[in-house]
Parts: structure tokens; sequence; C-alpha cells
């Protein structure tokens, strides 16, 4: 048996008990001690066995309910990651449509709208074609926050 | 007799025996690789000290968590206060559980249904 053994000395017993019965000279008596004294261990060896194995259960209990409770914290930490992960796009986006905004502002004023009054005696066309561009910016926004969200979904995918 | 002062670590308790008061500490997590051996220090400590006890001997147990086989070796431990108990002395232990810990509390239960030793069940608040 090793040395480190958990039931060690109940271990120890057992094999004490078998010598002991591969003894020749045992009397009755003696056997009548010896029995006893075995059915006093292997009555404690029951209840320590209870014991462990309630104490195991209760212990096994307790960390199942950390689990849950760790699986919860994880679904409230990854909604947070997105959320957050939406946010950050959104205000990329944004940036980047006031940039096209610009843009575009000055090819109107620069080349769209000389155009149309060289060749246009049409005030409202002008109007219309600023007016065009303008609405514009809320797809483009769209589309292209949709694009950063992906992109950095797919980078958390493959970092994660 | 020299206390017997082991520190914490991730898998292992803090222990502080200390002979001169009596005052026995362990406390923290118990998941040792080994526990046989790493309680056997302590059994032996309390052989020792079982040779010279304290007019009063007080085991505080404050553990958040244990294993299978740690809790065969607190077994040992407390068959250890048992037999000082037995011998005349006073003895004492106290196992700490943290409120709504029901687990541990249930655990605590469990030990001081099986020992003849004074077992005193404490609800920490958090």
């Amino acid at each position: 048996m090793k040395k480190s053994e958990i039931f060690e000395k109940e271990g120890n017993y057992v094999e004490e008990l078998r010598e002991y019965c591969d003894m020749q000279s045992a009397n009755v008596p003696e056997l009548r001690t010896k029995l006893l004294e075995t059915v006093n261990h292997y009555e404690e060896l029951i209840n320590q066995a209870q014991l462990i194995t309630k104490v195991s259960d209760r212990l096994q209990h307790k960390l199942n309910n950390l689990n849950d409770k760790l699986n919860v914290k994880n679904i409230e930490l990854q909604e947070t990651i997105d959320e957050l992960t939406k946010a950050r796009a959104s205000r990329k986006a944004t940036t980047i449509v006031l940039v096209v905004a610009i843009a575009l502002f000055f090819f109107s004023e620069a080349l769209l709208e000389p155009y149309i009054e060289t060749h246009t005696s049409n005030f409202y066309l002008g109007f219309a074609a600023k007016f065009g561009l303008m609405l514009l910016l809320k797809p483009i926004d769209f589309v292209i926050e949709k694009w950063l969200l992906q992109d950095a979904l797919k980078k958390a995918g493959k970092t994660g | 007799m020299e206390p017997l002062i082991i520190e914490p670590s991730n898998t292992t308790p803090k222990v502080k025996f200390d002979p001169a008061t009596g005052v026995m500490l362990l406390s923290g997590r118990s998941t040792p690789e080994n526990s046989v051996e790493f309680y056997k220090q302590m059994l032996d400590w309390l052989d020792e000290y079982a040779g010279r006890p304290c007019q009063r001997t007080e085991l505080n147990i404050k553990l958040e968590y244990f294993n299978t086989s740690s809790s065969k070796c607190l077994l040992d431990i407390f068959k250890s206060f048992n037999n000082l108990h037995k011998a005349g002395n006073d003895v004492i232990v106290k196992w700490y559980y943290e409120e709504e810990d029901e687990d541990m509390q249930e655990a605590g239960e469990d030990y001081s249904d099986l020992l003849n030793v004074p077992f005193e069940i404490i609800e920490v608040k958090e």
C-alpha cells in the first residue's frame, strides 16, 4: 500500500487483519476480540465514507452554483462588450460620414452647382441635387456602421 | 514547542497553530494535489501538542472550499481534537461560514454530527 493514500490507516488495519487470519494459533476468544475490533473499525469507516460523500456532494453543489453564477456574469459581460463595440462602430461611422458630408459639400459647391447653373436655368434643380446628396448621408452612415461592426466582430472572433 | 505557520497558496489554506495560546486557525481554500502530505504536518504537530496542551484549545476553521481528500484529512484533525477532549481538556471547534453559504454551513453540521467535540457553527456577514 502506498504511504500517502487517503485511507492509509484503514488499509493498514486490513493488512493486519489478513495476517491475523493466516495465523494458525488464533483461538476463539482472541478471534472474538479481533472480530469486535473489526466491526468497530468497519462501522467507523462507514461513518467516514458517509460523511465524506455528503460533504463532497455539498461542495459539488456549491461549485455548480458558482459555475451558474459565472455563466450569468459571462453573458452579461458579452452583452456589454457587444454594446460597446456597437457604440464604437457607430461613433467611427459618424466621423466618416461627417468627412463624406464635407467632401460632398465641396463637390456640390465647386462642381455640381456651377455645372447646373451653366447648363440649366432651373433654380430648383440645384436645390434638388443638394437635397438628394443630403439624403444619401443616412444610407452611407448605415452601410459604414454595419461594415465596421462586422469587421470588429470578425476581429473579436479571431482574438477570442 | 514551535508554532506551525503555513502561508496560503492557490490550493492550500493558511495554517496558524499557536501552542502558547492554544488558538489554531485554518482558513482559505484547500484543494492540494496531495492532501495527506499537506495535512500530515498538522497531524504530527497536533500529536506533539497533545503531550502538553493549553488549558483551552480552540480550532477556528474558515474554509471557503475544500476537496474530497481534504474532507477526510479534516476529519482526522477533528479526531485529534476528539482525543484531546476525551483526555479531559477544554476543546472547542469553531466552524465559520459566509452568509448564505448553506453548503458550507451544512458541511459543518455534518462534521459536528459525527464528532463528540464542542462544535460551534458561526455565520460571518459579508
